[in-house]
């Protein structure tokens, strides 16, 4: 480093011969310190990539991975889905009726209904989602239109939303600011689903639907709260703000039974303003609990999906479905974790294999020294 | 004359040195001036881009620092583009599943950071301290230096290799997110779904840390400030996300990514996912290094393993005491304690002779042997003190 950073400011031309021992004394106190930082010398690990050292990591790589991506691909295989979509486009299923004829400011509900038939017994947990293609919950001008503080139960948001939310911000009949405001709230699916189960002896059962632990835990406590006041009543809370344009109730009547489930903080709600990040995606609608004693929770045999049909898709060619599932730790039914850590993990053990015979093979020859000098 | 050869056929890379003050025009004309300050003044100093005290110090200018300093440089803009390829293809990958409306796929903290804080000290240690080769060896093997003439490092091929391997990178990155994640399956294990931010923070997460991780199997000298960067920037990537996701950040309309980071790490499919991207993308790298290696090595790739034997196992404490005076306060203090405990001289004669070494060169400069370790299979003679 003595090379660089000579400053020749102090010394002039003609005083070459004054300075050379000036210079030499200066020059002493101007050479940069003999420490290993400065000159370059840290102590240091230095590695180099051989086949020798590579192999070890190789092989226990591949001896590693694959267990692990067979256990994930069988974990994955038990999990058990059932898919059915009830969009109702083609002209014999049984929602082409509400799917042709309904708006969303119908004022009579429509149901239709759908028979589907479980082959197997669906064990522990079963997880009932509805499911949308073709809808861009991950647009740009919709991702950002909504206000956190105002569903955080702020009240200078709750009268005043933030600007993002237009057009959805105010009311156009009578002015007042709209609570939820944004285009994600006002777009919230509101179809109803309800299970049956047939009974070998032909009775109709109607299954159990948990609407509660369906959203995260920090959403539905933290993130989402109602506007506190000395009114315990959230009519009297939202006073002054008016419904989403396209919302049949205001929010503040989303579940009247359970004033937990109530206002910002209904879980339908949360889950739905967690934008999705796909176009076809789905998303939790309700929990069906595992039975107490040893029956399965949903046992093979024929279904009915009762559909209060209000969410209409085919004016953007969407699709709606409901999927049941069971859940794993880790996660749904998805094999391409298995089946990637079982390639990967043969690339790597095969490759091991092959390094092995390059190592001995060039052994020696890379350490020749045939360099020119 | 200097003019003359710049004209010639080849467009050489000229390099003038002089010390008085005829040679400034040539030191000028030239690509490269070095001026010596000696007896006839300082213009020629004044008017190069490098001055040395003796002509003797250019063979090292040369040799020494040139060749750093261009391994340095070059492997700084190459990786700089690599970096920032890797970092904004899944942005655009992401717009044809957007319906091209720009939402970005990361947060725009993430977006900001990513340069400035997460990616930025490891390749600036990088660049301060990397040494392909020690400069001893260097300074005695001048063929090496052909290894990097012609500015072989900022070629078009290995332009090519880093941005190619950068959006590979960035589509091993994307589309191995969008299959674990995207068709529609939840990775949690209560059955809840994850939004868009999740999924951009898992694309985010494999993404510093690749790159990160992909900089750490470019470097060859890795001091105790090149671990403290590169294990720092992947430790405070985590610590950053895990504060900015923790807190409901008051007077901010959107509170986007409140907790995304926690609910992702907490999945243990997330997990598994991050490690098999990060293999999958750093794994034919690794191999087509060793590939090449073995199979077509450089010049200074041999020398690097030419300097095996004088090496002592890492273990060794004894290569602390080989070194001269003045050097770290640590060696000093280990050399103390070796003294003290009678293990060892402070000799440095004793850390040569034992050493096997079949050089062909004579060398009679004293070897600042840093702790270096080559880890091959092959046997290496520890030296005792």
């Amino acid at each position: 480093m003595m090379a660089s950073s000579y400053n020749a400011k102090e010394e002039d031309g003609p005083h070459s011969g004054s300075s050379t021992n000036g210079g030499t004394g200066a020059a002493k106190n101007k050479k940069p310190d003999n420490t290993a930082f400065k000159q370059q010398r840290l102590p240091a690990w230095q590695p180099i990539l051989t086949a020798g050292t590579v192999l070890p990591a190789f092989f226990v790589i591949g001896l590693i991975f694959i267990p692990i991506g067979i256990g994930l691909y069988v974990t994955s295989n038990n999990i058990k889905e059932f898919e059915i979509d009830y969009t109702g486009l083609e002209l014999g299923s049984p929602c082409h009726d509400c799917s042709k004829n309904f708006t969303w400011n119908s004022t009579t509900p429509c149901v239709c209904a759908l028979n589907f038939t479980l082959e197997q017994p669906f064990e522990s947990n079963v997880y009932m989602y509805y499911g949308l293609s073709n809808f861009y919950q991950n647009h740009r001008r919709y991702v950002k239109s909504r206000d956190d503080r105002q569903l955080n139960g702020d009240p200078t948001s709750l009268m005043k939303p933030s600007k993002e939310c237009e057009p959805y911000r105010t009311s156009a009949e009578t002015k007042e600011p709209i609570a939820p405001c944004g285009a994600i709230a006002n777009s919230l699916f509101n179809d109803t689903l309800e299970l049956y189960y047939i009974e070998p002896n032909g009775t109709t059962t109607a299954i159990h639907l948990a609407k509660k632990g369906i959203a995260w835990w920090t959403d539905k406590h933290v993130k989402f709260r109602n506007p506190v006041d000395d009114k315990e009543n959230l009519t009297e809370l939202f006073k002054g703000t008016a419904k989403p344009v396209n919302w049949r109730k205001p929010v503040y009547e989303l579940d009247p039974s359970d004033p937990e489930n109530n206002g910002f903080i209904n879980e339908d709600f949360i889950v739905w303003m967690r934008t999705a990040a796909l176009p076809t995606f789905r998303k939790l609608y309700r929990i069906i609990h595992k039975k107490p004693s040893t029956t399965s929770t949903l046992p093979s045999g024929r279904y009915i999906l009762k559909v209060t049909y209000n969410y209409p898709v085919h004016s953007f060619s969407g699709r709606k479905r409901m999927i049941l599932s069971t859940i794993s730790w880790m996660g749904g039914k998805n094999p391409f974790l298995g089946i990637a850590y079982i390639t990967v993990g043969s690339i790597c053990f095969f490759l091991g294999v092959v390094l092995l015979i390059i190592h001995h093979k060039y052994d020696t020859r890379s350490n020749s020294a045939d360099i020119p000098n | 004359v200097v003019r003359l050869l710049k004209t010639s056929p080849e467009k050489p890379i000229t390099l003038a040195i002089g010390d008085g003050a005829n040679d400034v025009s040539m030191i000028q004309e030239a690509h490269v001036g070095i001026g010596i300050m000696g007896k006839e003044g300082r213009q020629a100093v004044r008017n190069s881009d490098y001055a040395i005290a003796r002509f003797k110090f250019l063979a090292k200018l040369l040799l020494v620092h040139g060749h750093f300093y261009y391994i340095r440089v070059a492997t700084l803009v190459q990786y700089f583009f690599y970096k920032n390829v890797c970092f904004i293809t899944p942005q655009f990958l992401y717009q044809f599943f957007c319906l091209f409306s720009q939402q970005t796929l990361y947060d725009s903290v993430y977006l900001t950071l990513y340069n400035i804080c997460f990616t930025s000290l490891p390749i600036l240690v990088y660049s301060l301290f990397e040494q392909l080769v020690h400069p001893d060896i260097l300074q005695s093997k001048p063929g090496l230096y052909r290894d990097i003439s012609k500015n072989s490092l900022l070629s078009f091929r290995t332009f090519l290799y880093w941005t190619l391997l950068g959006f590979s990178h960035a589509f091993v990155f994307f589309f191995g997110s969008y299959i674990l994640m995207g068709e529609d399956t939840t990775l949690m294990g209560n059955g809840q779904m994850f939004g868009n931010w999740t999924f951009g923070t898992l694309v985010f997460t494999v993404m510093v840390i690749t790159v990160t991780l992909k900089l750490a199997l470019e470097t060859q000298f890795w001091t105790w400030m090149n671990h403290f960067v590169t294990w720092g920037s992947i430790a405070f990537y985590f610590i950053f996300s895990l504060f900015y996701g923790g807190i409901i950040w008051p007077f901010l309309h959107t509170q986007d990514m409140y907790f995304v980071f926690v609910q992702l790490l907490s999945s243990g499919s997330a997990w598994f996912a991050i490690i098999i991207i990060i293999i999958t993308c750093l794994f034919p790298d690794v191999v087509k290094k060793v590939f090449y290696r073995h199979l077509c090595p450089t010049s200074t790739q041999k020398s690097q393993s030419l300097s095996a034997p004088q090496a002592q196992a890492l273990s060794c404490v004894e290569s602390l005491c080989c070194y001269q005076h003045g050097q770290s306060g640590c060696s000093r203090l280990a050399c103390l304690l070796e003294q003290m405990m009678g293990q060892c001289k402070a000799s440095v004669n004793n850390c040569h002779t034992s050493s096997r070494s079949n050089r062909s060169w004579s060398d009679t400069e004293i070897l600042y042997s840093n702790d270096r370790s080559i880890l091959t299979l092959s046997p290496i003679e520890a030296s005792r003190c």
